[in-house]
């Protein structure tokens, strides 16, 4: 079993290698086109100009040049944390759904209306500091449940595709949330659609406030060992888990399915509906968006990278997180359009998920292992006779 | 109650079923991809990605060679590659088909967005760039009749093709040898096996088919419903065709009708902007309406299980 | 030249898990007979005949065909080379028309169109050509076994084939419809096609075939024309032995009625009735047996049982209370050992350990506040592997490791410990080795000493009569029935009830209680 596991992580290191091979060819590609002078000055034009979209791309959250001398980017890396907060929530709520084998992709509908519910909370009942934050927390929480649990419901009860139905709802959490953001929560004084500021008291602390370093991460992975836990280590877990690998023998067991399903699809819904009002808390004091942020989306992949188990998911946000804050910055510096990430995302997670993707590889480890498996066998057939 | 009545006016005026049929035309043409892809057992989720990439695809080619008729190849090969990817991933390397449609959708989202900022600079809406539509058609003789003319001329030409196409997908899968062997594909691969049929052949086909569907429907919105390409301009089609392709069932006349359903309430929701309702709300409409489809359909199904067997027992 | 169509010389098949399917078989059929291949479940005659039809690929050695060696052996190739193949399991899409299943994959085309009238008309002339008469154009959803099976049947014939492999072709036919099928199976041999019959019962054999090899372990064990031998003979090489399972068990002493199940109808999803308004109960410190061919509502019966079902009509009580589902039955004290162990009774990605609590991970034992001790858990998996010889690499493998057998045991080692007082054991051992066959019929006896009620469900006749105090006999969702004294009883007996043949009335079956 170790080789099994072990092939699956040097396969996901190896998929996204090949990503960042085809990034960087992409990328050449499109420079070498804008290039009209000399066929071998082009490309070693090309190439330059490639290299240092790269180096952007791969260091910048971490170090960046000033006046030719490279030095800790502390802007940058307090935005790769941050940035991966939301979507290692995410990530976390897509992993414990998934594991029930329950397609419900419906985190961005449940974090978008999480957020908006959360609003109300911060702005108008202001409170005693930790307390107001948590009460956001837990009203986002709340509403991303009860949005969680229309498709719940529905697969629950009368076997409608979870699929579908929480894609549906998607798209009315946007539209619904930004019209109650627009009737009851707007800020007059500002220019475009964003809400009143939240109240003082529904902030979370900071542990660098120049840059607002705010303790999502902390909360962040927390939520994945948590639910790590939650998952490996107790019943319900074993349930999810159970439901997740075979159906039939759960409900053979005398474990209620059905109500299993509905569960887990409205925890993850609640996980899910923290996402979004921990960044707004934590960094922009007010809600603004216009649309879903995406983060939903992010979580299947952060999920799908981590293999549906929450603590591997902190890994695969950051990295998540890390290509798209060097993305923006290589987009800042360079001419190179950030929106590179989404091609490089989408390869690694075809590639993440292609079983026989290496699977010749992966065969022969197994096979040694079943070999010893297989003599084992031999010698009990044996002793039968 | 003037408002009332004014809105009324617009719910059922002509104007408001042309609206309708234009809103079904994506819709409907990504449903049948989805009806095609769904029998044959490998269901198609990266229609929205298809869709838009072929969307953007038909814009670029025609600012760039002035051509329709290669704009038009162009995005149907388009439309094709896409489904071919997905084909390759999940039919050959086993990758699960679901998560492969969502590497696909966000890659049309991000990849499309890059390649035109790529091309023009512009990374909202390819607008600056000069780029054709595919005309309308004004039938003949149909057009002076009074009421119908109005209502059956004067479309655009892929609505036409997306109408026509409800009998073609038809024809393809009740009628002839491939739809024989999608059916039987998707509804029991161990007996289509059997009889030397090529499972992975016959999802592939299927997969291109939707494929080439779906791109049709992202042709009509780049270059019919508006004339240029907007960031993630389908907006949740390709997912809507996914609920028209359920409650349609297997039949492409029930598809047909589905997708109808969500293209006359979303031109509803258009003409109740009118009475002040705020368009956020009209525009979740659509949505909603399809959520309680699905539900319906889903509870009359079990109801039916249900009432097959007590009518025995009776 | 030899006058046999087929030749499998020295067939090796070694999965990839270490199992040896086939040892170095050698098979032959002479052109124009019918052909029986013998062997217990697990003997390796489907993995022999898999091979034959291209489904799976030998580790080692030749086929010939016609008398020349074939290479690059696939489906495709055996079905052009003029080898059907009718599978115990039918290869037939439920929502597609008789005609649409025959022709599937070789289509009449006009245009575009799939020419279905000259579809049509070619099937029909085939249909009269072998007497084999079916609806073309009902959907096969709608129509009966018997039927389907004839409609595998042409399928194979349409395609030209020469040889055409029957796998247990009898196993859920009506003892008409086996005639039925005998007849056409003559009219084909006279007519020139080779049949390889697949199956493991005697009687048959005798009755059809013309030639027979029989497999034991994966091996040849005999090969011999029918008219030389008895039903005993073949019996003999079969088993390797004249097994008489003889368990030993004291006098039945049955208690209080552990399970009253009251006027029990049940209709299934495809609107046929499976159980037709059935009332018997079930005793501890008994063991109840249901005798019946595949097919006759056993499996539903187990299905409503167990809570796996809803109770559409009639009633059942569990020691004297309702209740409507498998949770809730499990804790008042059932056990279930299902059939379809990989389907239902194991969840093959868990581990072993996992796999093992599944019934009891919320119990004190193995909980404390919905967490679960994964030290009791790691105990109990290696208490069980020691008691129950389960034999695996660690209690941490995922099932999907195991074999079969193992698998089986797995099963049994967990639904015998719950602490049950009622257990439903469906198809207990069937194709896992003698040894650990023996094994849990020994566990069923002792539980029944332990004062539980039992309700075995078998197709394995001799085990059927072996273990149980008494035995019901289904046919067509009824009771048609009973035996008490099971010394008076043999497997022909149970079969002449199991088939329809016979049926008793309502005194002769008398009190189910």
């Amino acid at each position: 079993m170790k080789n099994a596991k072990k092939f699956e992580i040097y396969r996901t290191v190896f998929a996204v290698f090949i990503a960042l091979l085809l990034g960087y060819i992409i990328i050449f590609m499109t420079n070498f086109s804008k290039e009209n002078t000399d066929f071998l000055i082009g490309l070693k034009n090309a190439f330059d100009k490639t290299n240092t979209a790269f180096r952007y791309f791969l260091t910048s959250p971490l170090i960046i040049e000033r006046k030719g001398i490279p030095e800790f980017n502390i802007r940058g890396f307090i935005q790769w944390i941050n940035e991966s907060v939301p979507i290692i929530i995410t990530g976390i709520a897509v992993s414990v759904v998934f594991t029930a084998k329950q397609f419900n992709i419906g985190a961005e509908g449940q974090l978008f209306i999480g957020a908006v519910a959360a609003s109300f909370t911060a702005v108008y009942f202001p409170g005693i500091p930790v307390i107001h934050s948590v009460m956001v927390i837990l009203t986002a929480a709340l509403s991303g449940a009860v949005w969680a649990s229309v498709p719940a419901v529905m697969k629950s009860k009368l076997n409608a595709s979870e699929l579908v139905t929480s894609l549906m709802m998607n798209y009315v959490a946007v539209f619904t949330g930004l019209f109650i953001i627009k009737t009851f929560l707007r800020d007059p004084s500002a220019g475009q659609l964003v809400s009143l500021p939240y109240a003082e008291t529904a902030g979370l602390w900071f542990l660098n406030s120049r840059f607002k370093w705010h303790i999502g991460i902390i909360i962040a992975i927390f939520m994945a060992i948590l639910f790590w836990f939650i998952m490996k280590k107790t019943t319900w877990g074993y349930s999810v888990r159970v439901v997740g690998n075979n159906e039939k023998f759960a409900g053979y067991s005398g474990i209620n399915t059905s109500k299993t399903i509905f569960n887990v699809q409205v925890v993850s819904g609640a996980i899910a509906g923290t996402a979004g009002i921990i960044e707004l808390m934590g960094y922009h004091g007010r809600f603004l968006w216009l649309n879903g942020p995406g983060y939903g989306w992010d979580g299947i992949i952060i999920a799908t990278l981590a293999g549906n188990n929450p603590i591997f998911v902190p890994f695969a946000g950051l990295f998540l997180s890390y290509i798209r804050v060097g993305a923006k910055t290589m987009g800042r510096y360079t001419d190179t359009p950030p929106e590179i990430v989404s091609i490089l995302q989408a390869v690694i997670i075809l590639l993440v998920t292609a079983e026989a993707f290496l699977a010749k590889i992966k065969e022969k480890s197994v096979i040694k292992e079943a070999g010893k498996f297989g003599k084992n066998i031999e010698k009990a057939g044996e002793s039968n006779e | 109650m003037n408002q009332m009545n004014n809105t009324l006016n617009g719910i059922f005026s002509w104007d408001f079923i042309s609206a309708g049929i234009r809103v079904t035309t994506p819709v409907l043409l990504a449903a049948l991809g989805a009806l095609v892809a769904d029998l044959a057992g490998t269901p198609n989720i990266a229609l929205e990605g298809i869709m838009l990439f072929s969307a953007f695809v038909g814009v670029i080619t025609s600012a760039f060679t002035g051509s329709l008729f290669i704009a038009f190849i162009a995005g149907i090969l388009t439309g094709a590659v896409m489904a071919a990817i997905l084909a390759y991933f999940s039919l050959k390397l086993k990758t699960d088909i679901i998560m492969a449609a969502i590497a696909i959708n966000i890659f049309s989202s991000g990849g499309t967005i890059f390649a035109l900022s790529v091309l023009t600079g512009d990374k909202g809406s390819s607008a600056s760039l000069k780029s054709y539509v595919f005309p309308s058609v004004t039938i003949p003789i149909i057009d002076k009749i009074p009421v119908l003319g109005d209502i059956l001329s004067g479309h655009h030409i892929i609505t036409y093709i997306a109408f026509i196409m409800i009998f073609v997908v038809h024809y393809i899968l009740y009628k002839t040898p491939l739809g024989l062997r999608i059916r039987s594909v998707g509804e029991s691969p161990k007996a289509a096996k059997s009889v030397g049929i090529s499972v992975m052949k016959t999802q592939f086909t299927a997969l291109i088919i939707s494929g080439v569907l779906a791109s049709l429907g992202g042709l009509f919105l780049s270059m019919g419903y508006v004339s240029w390409f907007a960031k993630d301009m389908t907006a949740g089609r390709g997912f809507i065709a996914l609920a028209a392709q359920a409650l349609g069932g297997s039949s492409a006349y029930g598809v047909a009708l589905g997708s109808v359903l969500f293209g006359f309430s979303e031109a509803a929701s258009y003409s109740l902007q009118f009475m002040n309702i705020p368009y956020e709300i009209t525009q979740s409409i659509p949505f909603l309406i399809t959520v309680a489809a699905l539900a319906f359909y889903a509870w009359k199904k079990i109801n039916y299980i249900k009432k097959i067997k007590n009518n025995i027992r009776k | 030249m030899s006058d046999n169509i087929i030749e499998m010389i020295n067939i090796w098949k070694i999965y990839s898990n270490g199992f040896i399917a086939n040892r170095g078989i050698n098979f032959s059929v002479k052109t124009g007979e019918i052909h029986g291949l013998l062997g217990e479940n697990g003997a390796g005659k489907s993995t022999l005949m898999n091979i034959l039809f291209g489904f799976e690929k030998a580790t080692e050695g030749k086929i010939i065909y016609k008398n020349s060696e074939v290479h690059n052996y696939n489906a495709d190739r055996a079905i052009n080379m003029g080898i059907g193949m009718v599978h115990q399991h039918f290869m037939l899409v439920p929502s597609l028309t008789v005609v649409e299943n025959i022709i599937l994959g070789i289509e009449p085309r006009k245009g575009f169109s799939t020419d279905i009238t000259k579809a049509e008309k070619f099937v029909s002339e085939e249909m009269k050509k072998y007497g084999l008469p079916v609806p073309l154009d009902e959907k096969i959803k709608n129509i009966t076994v018997g039927m389907r099976q004839r409609v595998e049947i042409l399928k194979t014939l349409v395609r030209g084939a020469d040889l055409i492999i029957l796998d247990e072709p009898t196993a859920v036919l009506t003892p008409q419809e086996t005639s039925e099928l005998f007849t056409a199976l003559r009219t084909l041999t006279e007519k020139g096609k080779t049949i390889i019959f697949i199956t493991h019962k005697l009687g048959e054999i005798k009755e059809i075939a013309d030639r027979i090899t029989v497999l034991r372990k994966g091996a040849v064990v005999g090969n011999a024309q029918v008219n030389d031998l008895t039903e005993k003979d073949i019996s003999k090489m079969m088993i390797g032995r004249d097994v008489e399972l003889k368990i030993k068990k004291n006098p039945v002493k049955a208690g209080e009625k552990i399970m009253e199940i009251k006027n029990l109808s049940f209709t299934g999803n495809d609107g046929i009735k499976k159980i037709k308004n059935i009332s018997f109960s079930i005793r501890e410190g008994e063991i109840t047996g249901i005798a019946g061919i595949e097919g006759n509502g056993q499996t539903e019966l187990v299905s409503v049982i167990t809570g796996m079902s809803a109770i559409q009509s009639g009633e059942i009580k569990f020691m004297d209370k309702n209740y409507d589902n498998t949770e809730k039955l499990r804790k008042a004290g059932m056990s279930y050992i299902p059939a379809d162990r990989m389907e239902i009774g194991v969840s093959e990605n868990n581990s072993l350990e996992e796999n093992l609590i599944s019934d009891r991970f919320k119990t004190k034992e193995f909980s404390k506040f919905g967490i679960l001790s994964y030290k009791t858990i790691k105990n109990n998996a290696l208490d069980k592997i020691k008691k129950f010889d389960i034999r695996t690499d660690s209690y941490k493998s995922p099932v999907k490791m195991l074999s079969g057998g193992n698998i089986q045991k797995a099963v049994v080692a967990r639904e015998f410990t719950s602490g049950a007082k009622f257990i439903v054991a469906d198809q207990p051992t069937r194709g896992i080795d003698i040894a650990a066959a023996d094994f849990i019929r020994r566990l069923l006896v002792k539980e029944r000493e332990k004062k539980v009620g039992v309700l075995l469900v078998s197709a394995d006749l001799t085990e059927l009569i072996e273990v149980s105090d008494r035995i019901i006999v289904m046919y067509k969702g009824e009771i048609t029935a009973k035996f008490d004294d099971l010394k008076k009883v043999d497997e022909s007996v149970l079969g002449e009830y199991m088939l329809g043949i016979k049926r008793m009335n309502t005194e002769e079956i008398g009190d189910l209680e």
